[in-house]
């Protein structure tokens, strides 16, 4: 896969977020212990690495609050771009809530500028 | 014994028994050690009688002459595992010729013996040479020659085969003949030959270095016959005997009115960007990239597959490709090696469908490259066709030159002051990169499995006030070292594998660092376990030889492309939650522990490291084995990416 690829999914990405802060009410609460099992079992870990920090190539970064639930919800159900879709019957609403639990009850990332090996 | 018994099972008698010493009396032949050797024909038509034969070889041998060959052509090593079809030349590099120039490299298997080549040659910027056993051994090589074919790599490869039927011993040495061996990988060479006369292997030689190391570079085959090496020569032969002289040959560049264009396109654009690949072909590359890129004011995007540009260069942005490449209205390609899909995508969703890329409506294309001068028909790394306004058959970086000097001569005081006020902005454009970059790799600074951003910044960390090199691939480490690392060198990088064919990466490394390791440079190679896995024999070599590299084992316990793949698959079909969506992708079960096979090879090596916070403890101790002129490996359990 190519860094135009990736550009274009961040373009995507950025584009699901603004629609992901407009429906921020509707975000269901969801399990993170139950998250963490189902972004294992469903390999959403293969591409947006171990804790959704985003790959280069292959999947941009999903925690954080880099996105919000109803971004991650129809990029689930009616992807852009490379990544599958999962259909309610794979994985339930409430399961993706599960997801988005998971993912924001994730750690902030350091500040970089307090990391030496960064400097 | 029979009058007709073969040549070898005689002298192999000789060498093995001590019998043998009372049938050389009784064939009359003892005396012949002093006696002058006898003239033989070098191919003979018919069975050899034991009575023609003398019991030992006096003098030179085709397979010396074969080795003053190899001298001429200021070969420095040879990498090889042992095979009869080539013990002549193997006992002529060791003995006749001191084993020096080329010297003589133990692998444990042909694809790294070749594999090595490849990456020597892309450090030393000459070439290394490999041998394979007839048949057998070409075969084993044949996916490290494919390899540095696509990737335009000259190297040479020799081998042995026993062309005469009437010399072959029964059984082994049919299997290991051919007929015509070098049609394994006549589609992935560029020349091969197969000589019958000492004198016609080496014009042979001459002709295959000067073939292989003009552009487009490519292996070439010279398969020595068994006979040959291994017969004396005879003395009215010998004194007639001529090596050709190797001489440098220019490179192919651009024709000038050509340039010429090119240069008036580029004075007249707006917005121009320079796409680079496989360009850099030496240590001047870069520094004449940068000279254009700032005459022209134009962004680089720099695919990697050589070392172009310095990735902290300003006008270097090759991590805004879309951004840069959308509005220009001229993209100058350097080698580019696929035209079409620097415009163009086909994004891996059902049906494949063809996705254009968004681009200026006036854009026109310059091409400088040699990818279509050695176009084959079976291996498809000829790409899918692509136009250009302007094509320009040559090597770009011999090009360069006259591109320059054009581009100076035509244009106006204005012009110059137009592209220094846009080169400017480019420039100011990039200055946020290395940040973004840093607050990216932060996300994934503590997590456990290692991320490839820790792992990859943590060896920065320790190297970067050494004069080191990183001879592997970078595309499943998320390209950190491209995005965070200062690469300024002109030596600091090679790009990758050519065909991606797995099992590149541990050997070209390893040919690579006995390339720095005459240059006194330090060799830090982050391999995948499952290239590692293809070739874990190297690591002997690499300690058998005294070859100094830190080999960092990026252990995701996976074929982790492959996870993603059928991932992508499984979830298409609706299987992605079958138990056995895993079942082929996985390393695992048990772990293989690369820290024990390592050791066993004789390398330093610790414990895998799992934890983050065990990375620089580990790194600086296997760092001061390696400068002590000695390789070393951790294995670092690592996230899939």
């Amino acid at each position: 896969m190519q860094t135009r690829q990736t550009v274009r999914a961040f373009i995507g990405v950025a584009a699901l977020l603004v629609c992901g802060a407009a429906q921020a009410q509707d975000v269901p609460k969801g399990d993170a212990k139950a998250g963490l099992a189902d972004f294992r079992k469903f390999g959403c870990y293969s591409c947006h690495g171990i804790i959704g920090q985003g790959t280069l190539r292959d999947g941009p970064r999903i925690n954080a609050a880099a996105l919000g639930y109803p971004a991650i919800l129809t990029q689930v159900r009616t992807p852009r771009y490379e990544m599958p879709a999962f259909t309610a019957s794979q994985i339930s609403d409430s399961g993706v809530a599960d997801i988005y639990a998971y993912l924001s009850s994730l750690p902030k990332a350091p500040d970089p500028k307090t990391i030496k090996q960064l400097q | 014994m029979s009058k007709t018994i073969k040549r070898r099972q005689f002298l192999a008698g000789v060498a093995a028994a001590a019998p043998a010493a009372g049938l050389l009396a009784a064939t009359g032949k003892a005396a012949a050690q002093t006696a002058p050797v006898p003239s033989i024909p070098a191919v003979p038509m018919t069975d050899r009688s034991l009575n023609d034969m003398p019991p030992q070889t006096i003098g030179k041998t085709g397979s010396d002459f074969m080795v003053d060959v190899m001298k001429s052509l200021d070969i420095d090593y040879i990498a090889s595992c042992p095979g009869s079809t080539f013990r002549g030349i193997h006992e002529s590099i060791i003995n006749y010729g001191d084993n020096k120039k080329p010297e003589f490299i133990t692998t444990l298997h042909e694809d790294t013996a070749a594999a090595m080549c490849h990456g020597y040659y892309k450090v030393a910027k000459k070439p290394m040479a490999c041998m394979v056993h007839g048949t057998v051994g070409l075969q084993h090589a044949s996916m490290a020659i494919y390899n540095a074919f696509a990737d335009r790599v000259p190297m040479l490869v020799l081998s042995g085969s026993i062309g005469n039927a009437v010399t072959r011993q029964a059984y082994i040495e049919w299997n290991h003949a051919a007929q015509d061996q070098a049609a394994i990988v006549r589609d992935i060479t560029k020349w091969d030959d197969q000589p019958t006369s000492l004198q016609g292997f080496a014009e042979s030689m001459v002709r295959a270095h000067e073939l292989m190391t003009t552009v487009p570079m490519a292996p070439v085959l010279i398969t020595a016959d068994g006979d040959l090496q291994e017969d004396p020569i005879a003395p009215e032969v010998e004194k007639k005997l001529r090596i050709p002289k190797l001489k440098t040959r220019s490179q192919p560049a651009g024709d000038l009115l050509a340039v010429r264009e090119a240069a008036k396109m580029l004075i007249a654009a707006e917005s121009p960007v320079i796409y680079t690949n496989r360009y850099g072909r030496t240590e001047a590359a870069p520094g004449l990239l940068i000279q254009l890129a700032e005459l022209i004011g134009a962004p680089v995007v720099d695919a990697h597959n050589r070392m172009n540009m310095p990735n902290r260069h300003p006008l270097n942005h090759s991590y805004r490709r879309e951004a840069v490449l959308q509005p220009a209205d001229v993209i100058l390609a350097l080698e580019p090696i696929d035209l079409f899909g620097l415009n163009n995508y086909v994004p891996d969703l059902v049906t494949r469908p063809n996705d254009p890329r968004r681009r200026n409506p006036n854009l026109k294309i310059i091409h400088i490259g040699t990818e279509g001068m050695m176009a084959k028909s079976n291996f498809q790394d000829f790409q899918r066709f692509a136009e250009a306004d302007l094509h320009i058959a040559g090597d770009a970086e011999a090009t360069m030159p006259a591109l320059i000097e054009s581009l100076k001569a035509q244009m106006s005081a204005a012009d110059k002051s137009r592209c220094d006020g846009r080169c400017s902005k480019v420039k100011d454009q990039a200055a946020k990169l290395l940040e973004q970059a840093r607050a990216a790799v932060a996300y994934e600074w503590d997590t456990t499995p290692i991320s490839s951003g820790r792992l990859v910044m943590e060896l920065w960390d320790q190297i970067k006030n050494e004069d080191w090199m990183m001879p592997t691939e970078t595309q499943f480490l998320s390209d950190w070292p491209y995005r965070l690392w200062d690469i300024n060198k002109p030596y600091q990088t090679m790009g990758g594998s050519g065909a991606q064919g797995i099992g590149y990466n541990s050997p070209a490394a390893l040919g690579a660092a006995l390339a720095n390791k005459d240059k006194g440079r330090l060799t830090v190679a982050v391999v995948g376990d499952g290239d590692f896995n293809m070739a874990p024999g190297v690591l002997w070599t690499a300690a058998h030889h005294k070859i100094p590299i830190l080999y960092i084992v990026h252990n995701n316990r996976a074929y982790h492309q492959e996870v993603m793949m059928i991932l992508r698959m499984a979830a298409r079909r609706q299987r992605v939650n079958n138990k056995n969506v895993y079942v082929g992708t996985l390393i695992d079960n048990p772990a293989p522990d690369y820290t024990k096979i390592a050791q066993g090879y004789g390398l330093f090596a610790e414990k895998p490291v799992l934890e983050p916070n065990e990375l620089a403890g580990s790194i600086r101790r296997a760092l001061d084995v390696v400068k002590r002129g000695e390789p070393a490996l951790i294995d670092v359990v690592s996230d899939g990416r």
